[in-house]
């Protein structure tokens, strides 16, 4: 493509303005201030667009008169002509007319890219346009950033590229710093976040050998105890066994010293042997006893014969008399009787006489009902006596006498009774009674100096009796001189005399019997004998003397025997077990009890204390499985994982961004680097007047070799000579895109540091390009006039 | 006879890939994988199972703690009361030296590394042999069911098995299976739950609870029950958090305000379903190229969050929006400025592994960090996304909008 013509409607300070450009080469020579970077602003406004936005910053060259923002273009494209019309810088009006046949496109955008190819508004500028404001900028670049800057010339827009990769990279940098410690980036604060995260679980997980050993160490303690509650247990049973041993110990030690004791005595009598003993000495006592008895008997049949022969001859004087002597006593008894009645009859009959009658009258009644006649009293009288004699035994006289005395005294008796009785049915005068008072009286008194007279008599007779049985001396009889006892008396030699026969009659058998009792007296004396014999001879078994010694030694296995008892009750008390434990006990049970207690005080510390540990570890072991942050952790771990992985994208495309434009800048520039060298290297020779012959690049460093072989890095090189070598590439790299691209090269003069020497180089190299390829050139260096023709050059 | 067949609970593994998930949300996800076994413990009471065959990877050796081990004996007590067995093997994943003297109760019986059988008699005096197998490192090479025996005098046989049929992983073959007589064939190791075999039933149940968008769908276990001689499985929902993939067409759409009144109608009749909570990725298909600046944001998550934050305004708790993908006609746009070759050239150099390492992988050396950026798919994503962004700069889009 060749721009042929420029007419500007309105554009900055141009108005209404024409330029043709004929030749090849155009040089646009005017003053500062004559417009040139309008024109160049112009050019490009018109190919790639006008700036659409406004501000201070950009110039959009607003015509300064009235006039048509815009303007139009002769192209030449491939030999063919086209008039490009833009106006008004916003909402453009673009016009494109095809001059062969003077028609205008109805569509002419992209009729328009494709006579542009793949140049941009910033890739003219960078490939085609070499400014004075680029130049400036290479001038401050350091040696790198142009060695940079030159590399990257082979590609397209390689600067504007370059800052848009610096943007990403300084973006990319934001968010991650790799060797940044503080979080202030977001990623290096996610990272250390996730980091500390993973630190956390990591701790957490670090509990699960602690878990572990926990549980096991629990199962642990838990034997333990229960090992030594088991042990505790044994202990006490021991306890309680050695407590009950102690409470045996003493009874055992007496039981032992008994059993010892009981062994030396060896019992000498045998039960059969005292059983035998005693039944000799039961028989011995029965016949000395009866031996004794024998003897007795023996001895008092014979000395007591003369004073039973006296006794049997008094009681044979006295036996045929007693029948009398009864009679005698019962005479006295009863002329006693008949005494003492008359002595009251008398008394009676005195107090009649005497003041005391009425009274004896009333006594009558009480008295009365006893006799009904005094016949009858006669009659009975007379009976007794028969009777008294006929009865009573003895003396005749004595009977006879009797029989008068009782006969007289029960009519007297029976008199006197009927007498009062007739007194109430016959009451009489008192002068009469009286005088009957005292014939009876008187008559009482006279029967009472008889009997009287009687009664002494018996009494002599009595007495007589009683000396003479006195005389007797009868153990048996009574001694006394009292008549009254006579009786009695009299009684009691009956009874002797009655026993002295009985005795006399066993005599007689008594004797017929002593032979024989002799006999077995004599019979038991040698039993008695034989037994006593017998008796040595157990005693001799048994080592015995005498009964003595045995009953000694009976008496002493006796008390064996009790102690045995007592041993048999002791071992009672005990088990088998104890007593076997209690044998084999070679230290005092005290002793045993008191180390058993230690131990179980030793035992009863040590659960407690593994009670508690287990309390503590249990405790422990709840705090680790208590700890629920662990779920927590992981999904914050795995959602900081994923945080990461965005935000790391995110650097990473913008980091990768970078790197692909780097990248690509590189490739492209690589392709063609051969070429550009090639170029960049004829036309640096050019410039500084074959001063530099070669530009070597080795592995991305550029050196500079002259022609005395000297080499020289871009460091080393003069600012000018910097400014030659990168124009040498910039043209070398417009040259090589010449081949793919027919594009003008425009070049804005800002050679400042180049002397006159290098700007004519520069202008002659340029009129060796325009032989390819447009070029523009604007200055306003007076010596163009004089390099260039008239006709390639425009003045402003 | 009932059991319960299990495997692949993954006790205490967190979530993966979640997204700004707030914190309401994201206790129920923390607890997820134990309330969903705690959920089969309760059934398994419920419904007074024999026992329990849970094959391999209950937790992962890499998340086990005392935590999980302490919910295991807790939950596994539970059990006891009802006198519940629990047959339990390892996998690849909770394969561990250390726990296989643990003792997780009486009525658990742990495999070894050995082929063993196992007697039960049922609560209705079916004679049971369970036969198993526990993982000792991570990768079985040999065909373990080779070691399997051939069924016994009993009136059921299962097979507890933890492996896949091809791979490192215990390889078999459902032929292998059949040839035992087996009544029953208890897998586990894949996460996607499928009936290899009716005859007799070769189930993998499936894990417990999915943990990742790739884990999508209802997940559960398991309820066998002998009916007559033969044992029929019934597959019981168990999950409360549910991920799901949710796919929705977009029209040509200008703005971003126009794009999420479009999504937000169609994610509320979604989330109008009866669900404890859905993890969803929202992936969107549009027959036209959306925007770059649309894109960007799809991609950034800004818009996910955005849809989320109008999702909770209007009342919706049960879905959460954890990420986006877009499918949208490739835009094969030359990159304005440098020829092609020098941009694809610059790309394969740029966007290698080795490459991506130097530029910063290389400063975090966590493994998770380098195992998802070796993934061709995350690197190709990187591209497309440094492409937006140049193609952004270039066209300055993002000085235009606003």
């Amino acid at each position: 493509m060749k721009i042929e013509a420029i007419k500007i409607y309105g554009f900055g300070k141009w108005i209404n303005q024409e330029f043709t450009l004929p030749n090849a080469m155009t040089v646009f020579y005017g003053e500062n201030e004559a417009g040139k970077s309008t024109l160049m602003a112009f050019i490009n406004g018109m190919l790639f667009g006008f700036a659409s936005k406004k501000s201070k910053f950009i110039n959009t060259y607003e015509p300064k008169q009235q006039a048509i923002y815009g303007g139009e273009l002769i192209l030449n494209h491939h030999g063919k002509k086209y008039r490009l019309i833009r106006r008004h810088r916003t909402n453009t009006e673009l016009e494109l007319i095809d001059l062969a046949t003077n028609e205008a496109y109805p569509n002419p955008q992209p009729i328009l890219d494709s006579i542009l190819g793949p140049i941009t508004s910033e890739t003219f500028q960078q490939i085609y346009a070499i400014s004075a404001d680029e130049l400036a900028e290479v001038r401050s670049l350091t040696p790198n950033e142009l060695e940079q800057r030159l590399l990257k010339i082979g590609a397209v827009g390689a600067t504007g590229w370059l800052q848009v990769a610096d943007q990403f990279e300084k973006e990319a940098q934001a968010l991650f710093a790799a060797n940044s410690k503080n979080g202030k980036r977001p990623l290096n604060g996610l990272l250390a976040e996730y980091r500390r995260t993973a630190d956390n679980q990591m701790e957490i997980q670090r509990q699960l050998p602690t878990y572990f050993a926990s549980l096991e160490s629990l199962q642990t303690q838990h034997q333990a105890i229960a090992n030594l509650k088991a042990k505790l247990a044994t202990q006490q049973t021991k306890l309680a066994e050695l407590n009950e041993l102690a409470r045996l110990e003493p009874l055992y030690l007496q039981m032992r010293k008994l059993e010892q004791k009981q062994a030396k005595h060896e019992p000498k009598i045998n039960e059969d042997t005292k059983v035998r003993f005693e039944q000799l000495q039961f028989q011995k006592t029965n016949l000395i006893e009866e031996i004794t008895q024998l003897e007795q008997n023996l001895q008092t049949n014979n000395p007591g014969d003369a004073q039973t022969e006296s006794l049997a001859q008094h009681l044979k004087e006295i036996q045929p008399r007693l029948g009398l002597l009864f009679e005698l006593a019962a005479n006295y008894r009863a002329v006693q009787q008949q005494l003492a009645q008359l002595k009251n009859q008398y008394q009676i009959i005195a107090a009649q006489l005497g003041p005391n009658e009425p009274s004896m009258q009333r006594q009558r009644p009480e008295d009365g009902a006893a006799t009904n006649s005094s016949s009858k009293w006669t009659i009975g009288a007379v009976a007794v006596g028969i009777a008294s004699l006929l009865l009573i035994p003895g003396n005749i006289v004595v009977k006879l006498i009797g029989a008068v005395v009782a006969m007289v005294i029960i009519w007297a008796v029976g008199r006197q009774m009927q007498a009062p009785k007739m007194t109430p049915s016959q009451p009489m005068p008192a002068p009469t009674k009286t005088q009957v008072a005292q014939a009876q009286l008187i008559r009482v008194q006279e029967q009472l100096e008889v009997t009287q007279k009687q009664f002494a008599d018996l009494e002599q007779t009595i007495l007589a009796e009683q000396r003479k049985i006195n005389a007797l001396t009868l153990s048996q009889v009574e001694y006394t001189s009292d008549p009254a006892e006579f009786s009695n008396q009299l009684q009691q030699i009956n009874q002797v005399i009655n026993e002295f026969t009985a005795e006399q009659q066993a005599n007689a058998l008594g004797k017929a019997d002593q032979v024989y009792q002799e006999q077995y007296y004599k019979q038991r004396q040698q039993q008695l004998a034989q037994i006593q014999r017998e008796m040595q001879t157990v005693l001799a078994s048994i080592n015995l003397m005498d009964e003595a010694e045995f009953h000694l030694q009976l008496v002493k296995q006796n008390v064996d025997t009790q102690q045995n008892q007592e041993l048999m009750a002791m071992q009672k008390q005990f088990t088998p077990q104890q007593l076997e434990r209690l044998a084999g006990l070679t230290t005092p049970v005290a002793e045993l009890v008191t180390a058993t207690n230690m131990q179980l005080t030793q035992a009863t510390v040590q659960l407690e204390a593994l009670e508690q540990q287990l309390q503590t570890s249990q405790m422990q072991h709840l705090k680790v499985v208590s700890n629920g942050t662990i779920n927590e952790v992981e999904q914050q771990m795995a959602n900081l994982q994923h945080d990461v992985l965005i935000s790391l994208e995110n650097f990473m495309i913008k980091q990768l961004t970078a790197q692909w434009i780097n990248e690509a800048l590189k490739q492209s520039s690589q392709q063609r680097m051969p070429q550009i060298l090639a170029l960049a290297t004829k036309y640096f020779q050019e410039l500084t007047g074959e001063n530099f012959v070669a530009i070597k690049m080795e592995s991305n460093m550029i050196a500079l070799v002259t022609t005395t072989e000297e080499r020289y890095t871009l460091a080393e090189l003069s600012k000018g000579t910097s400014e030659q070598l990168y124009v040498a590439f910039r043209i070398a790299f417009a040259q090589v895109l010449a081949d793919m691209i027919e594009f003008p090269i425009i070049i804005d003069d800002g050679f400042v540091n180049f002397d006159a020497r290098r700007v004519k180089r520069m202008h002659r190299l340029m009129l060796d390009l325009s032989a390819n390829q447009q070029v523009i050139y604007f200055t306003s260096n007076t010596v163009v006039l004089t390099d260039f023709t008239a006709p390639q050059i425009v003045a402003l | 006879m009932k059991f319960i067949h299990t495997a692949d609970v993954h006790l205490g593994h967190p979530f993966t890939g979640l997204n700004n998930v707030p914190n309401n949300l994201m206790q129920q996800v923390e607890q997820a994988t134990f309330t969903s076994f705690i959920q089969l413990i309760d059934y398994a009471l419920a419904q007074t199972v024999d026992f329990i065959v849970i094959t391999g990877d209950l937790f992962d050796t890499q998340h086990q703690s005392v935590q999980v081990l302490d919910f295991l004996v807790v939950q596994f007590k539970r059990l006891a009361t009802q006198d519940i067995m629990v047959y339990l093997s390892f996998g690849n994943h909770d394969f561990n030296q250390t726990i296989a003297g643990f003792d997780f109760g009486t009525n658990v019986t742990l495999f070894s590394g050995d082929v063993t059988i196992k007697q039960q008699t049922t609560q209705q005096g079916e004679t049971v042999n369970i036969v198993g197998f526990s993982y000792q490192q991570q990768h079985i090479q040999t065909q373990v069911i080779d070691q399997f025996p051939m069924k016994g005098q009993v009136d059921f046989q299962i097979g507890m098995y933890h492996g896949a049929v091809d791979g490192p992983y215990a390889p078999f073959s459902i032929a292998e299976m059949r040839a035992k007589h087996y009544d029953y064939w208890a897998l586990g190791h894949i996460h996607k739950r499928q009936v290899l075999a009716e005859q007799p039933f070769i189930i993998y149940p499936g894990n417990l609870q999915g943990q990742n968008i790739k884990e999508a769908g209802v997940k559960g276990f398991y309820l066998v029950t002998s009916q007559s001689d033969t044992l029929i499985p019934e597959f019981i929902p168990s999950t409360n958090v549910t991920w799901e993939l949710v796919t929705l067409e977009i029209p040509m759409v200008a703005t971003q305000a126009d794009l999420l009144q479009l999504l937000l109608p169609k994610l509320q009749a979604f989330a109008n379903r009866p669900a404890a909570l859905v993890m969803t990725r929202l992936e969107l298909v549009s027959e036209f190229a959306l925007p770059h600046l649309l894109e960007l944001r799809l991609l950034d998550g800004a818009t996910v969050t955005q849809l989320n934050q109008a999702l909770r305004a209007s009342g919706v708790t049960n879905l959460w929006i954890n990420d986006l993908t877009l499918r949208q006609p490739e835009q094969n746009q030359a990159l304005a400025g440098l020829d092609n070759e020098a941009w694809a050239a610059a790309a394969k150099i740029v966007f290698t592994p080795e490459n991506l390492h130097v530029t910063g992988l290389k400063n975090v050396p966590e493994a998770f960090v380098t195992s998802y950026f070796d993934q061709p798919e995350v690197q190709a994503q990187l591209q497309h996304r440094a492409k937006l962004l140049l193609e952004l700069y270039l066209n300055e889009d993002f000085v235009d909008e606003d």
